[in-house]
């Protein structure tokens, strides 16, 4: 494999020709765009199978390097307390999904093997500076894809691609803390990239050990690895049932149907659904928390709610649940 | 005072024909004169500017009495309150230079708020959880708009308030980074008046007010103090990019 062989965005894109004669394994062959997959996109944005190839490589990275951190420190090599551990591990958790999510849209990592800078794993303030630089960057990068989903119309995935900004945010501030540096730092979260291929110069170290002093590769969890973690998820506290606003879309879509209803959701509290539209009436029923159901008819309650007919029998108030898809088919009864 | 649900204000106004003039219909209503039609039953522009710097602005009223209140923090934790407040006056005044109006500027919190810390930590929780899910409502409708300079600049921002609840979280000693993903739990921002409700208007149960926001004094006092907390001014919304 051709490891010294430096790759700009440019290169990965647009590059192919001037590539021609590099190795067949080398970075040319990784890193460029799968014509069979590829959408075609309007400008010089990343088509969607590179978002997702990228990405998924930035997030395969990040269990890697999480789950050598967290080893770390319950061998005494890094030295942080129980607390910051757990602190690693639900963002070990939180990439996995990630990661995962990206599997199933029919991503592939574009290398499967890291590499560290020496010594990363037994200095706490060499890996918070080096973790800030790789969670700071996947930050940009999905905002870049948010940025290009919303130019591709594709408003479920801008909006998810938006949700784990926000988790990569939570990291970032964290690992700030763990060196002691102020977490919260900022007013907005950086958009340094238009493209999520511009963050390959910056992480391209990890991913080929072209940097100075940087040792592996290191391969990434093991099923068994990613189990026994993922066994500790409810001690640590971590919720694990939050869905990528891409799969509630797509949940809803599949739901309405041509009969005019429209599902609804309670949000992180049962709902009581009552006999009539009003909380004075008989409790008939519960929709539990995050759980969905279907709505085939409205009326404006006396309390200035809305209230939705719940198809099974009972009706929730409006204000309780969020709704699918849009409601105005939905017959006022 | 009337009940408001999100449909109730956007599209039944109506039936608030008779309530007090000084009710919320007339504060959450829309006004036509500044609104933008949105697609289908979506919020439209004005209205999520001024329901987000109406948050905004709860909110540095919000860290501001935290940080002057009795609630017996580590330095470095007051620090964070102090650097969410000049983040939370960043998204306000970005919000007002778009031509955003708070629709209440004095709020109320639950007696005791801020000296007792599990109490903090778990209503500021509540208020950024619903913060980052706003922002989130907002990019999926700026999105649906083709406003991408704004659909992204929502997305930075849900990513700083989702810092926020992580750190919020810590101080009320649960893990703070808890998820996979920022929670949508709202289609429009304007979903999540009802959360927000009890901090505007008092309704809720042992809530005392009101609160006035900030003045450019106390405002200028937190701002001073950004370089020695180590705070990063230089990050701007892509809006402006």
């Amino acid at each position: 494999m051709n490891l010294d062989k430096n790759l700009s965005r440019r290169d990965i894109l647009k590059g192919a020709m001037a590539s021609a004669g590099a190795s067949l394994f080398g970075w040319t062959t990784l890193f460029g765009i799968n014509r069979a997959f590829a959408q075609e996109t309007s400008g010089t944005n990343d088509d969607v199978q590179t978002i997702i190839n990228l990405a998924a490589t930035a997030e395969l990275f990040a269990t890697t390097h999480y789950l050598a951190a967290i080893n770390a420190v319950e061998a005494g090599d890094l030295d942080l307390d129980d607390i910051q551990l757990n602190y690693l591990k639900t963002g070990f958790l939180a990439e996995q999904d990630h990661y995962e999510l990206l599997l199933s849209l029919g991503a592939t990592p574009v290398v499967t093997e890291f590499y560290v800078p020496d010594g990363l794993f037994s200095d706490v303030a060499m890996f918070s500076a080096i973790t800030e630089v790789a969670e700071t960057t996947f930050v940009s990068a999905y905002l870049a894809a948010t940025r290009i989903f919303v130019e591709l119309g594709e408003t479920a995935f801008a909006v998810t691609t938006a949700q784990i900004a926000g988790v990569e945010a939570e990291h970032r501030a964290l690992v700030r803390q763990i060196g002691s540096n102020l977490p919260n730092d900022r007013s907005y979260e950086e958009f340094q990239f238009a493209n999520v291929s511009d963050a390959v110069p910056v992480l391209q170290p990890f991913l080929d050990g072209s940097g100075d002093g940087f040792v592996g590769p290191v391969s990434p969890p093991t099923d068994d690895q990613i189990a026994g973690i993922r066994a500790q998820s409810a001690e640590l506290g971590y919720t694990g049932d939050i869905l990528p606003y891409a799969a509630i879309a797509t949940e809803n879509t599949s739901s309405s149907n041509a009969s005019g209803t429209v599902t609804v959701t309670a949000f992180n509290a049962d709902v009581n659904i009552r006999q009539s539209p009003t909380t004075s009436s008989a409790v008939v029923g519960v929709l539990s928390a995050n759980t969905s159901t279907q709505i085939d008819g409205q009326r404006m309650g006396d309390d200035g709610f809305v209230w939705w007919r719940v198809v099974g029998g009972g009706w929730v108030r409006s204000d309780t649940v969020s709704e699918g898809s849009a409601t105005d088919s939905i017959p006022t009864v | 005072m009337s009940n408001l649900s999100r449909r109730a204000f956007l599209k039944n106004t109506a039936i608030f024909a008779g309530a007090s003039t000084l009710g919320y219909s007339g504060l959450f209503g829309i006004n036509t004169a500044f609104a933008q039609d949105a697609s289908g039953s979506d919020d439209d522009v004005q209205t999520i500017l001024n329901l987000a710097a109406t948050a905004e602005l709860f909110a540095t009223t919000h860290y501001l009495a935290a940080i002057n209140g009795d609630l017996n923090l580590a330095e470095t934790q007051v620090n964070y309150l102090k650097a969410g407040f000049i983040a939370e006056q960043d998204h306000y005044d970005l919000l007002v230079s778009l031509g955003a109006e708070p629709v209440v500027t004095e709020f109320y919190v639950p007696d005791g708020l801020f000296s007792d810390v599990a109490l903090f930590s778990a209503i500021t929780e509540v208020a950024e959880t619903t913060f980052v899910s706003a922002y989130l409502a907002a990019t999926r409708i700026f999105a649906n708009l083709g406003e991408t300079g704004f659909a992204v600049t929502t997305a930075q921002i849900a990513g700083v308030e989702a810092e926020h609840r992580a750190l919020v979280r810590q101080i009320g000693s649960n893990i703070p980074n808890d998820r996979s993903y920022e929670e949508f739990q709202f289609a429009n921002v304007s979903g999540a008046v009802p959360v927000l409700q009890p901090f505007l208007d008092g309704s809720g149960d042992g809530f005392v007010g009101p609160v006035s926001p900030p003045t450019a004094d106390d405002i200028a006092a937190v701002r001073a103090e950004a370089d020695a907390i180590g705070y990063n001014g230089d990050v701007l919304p892509f809006a402006a990019m």
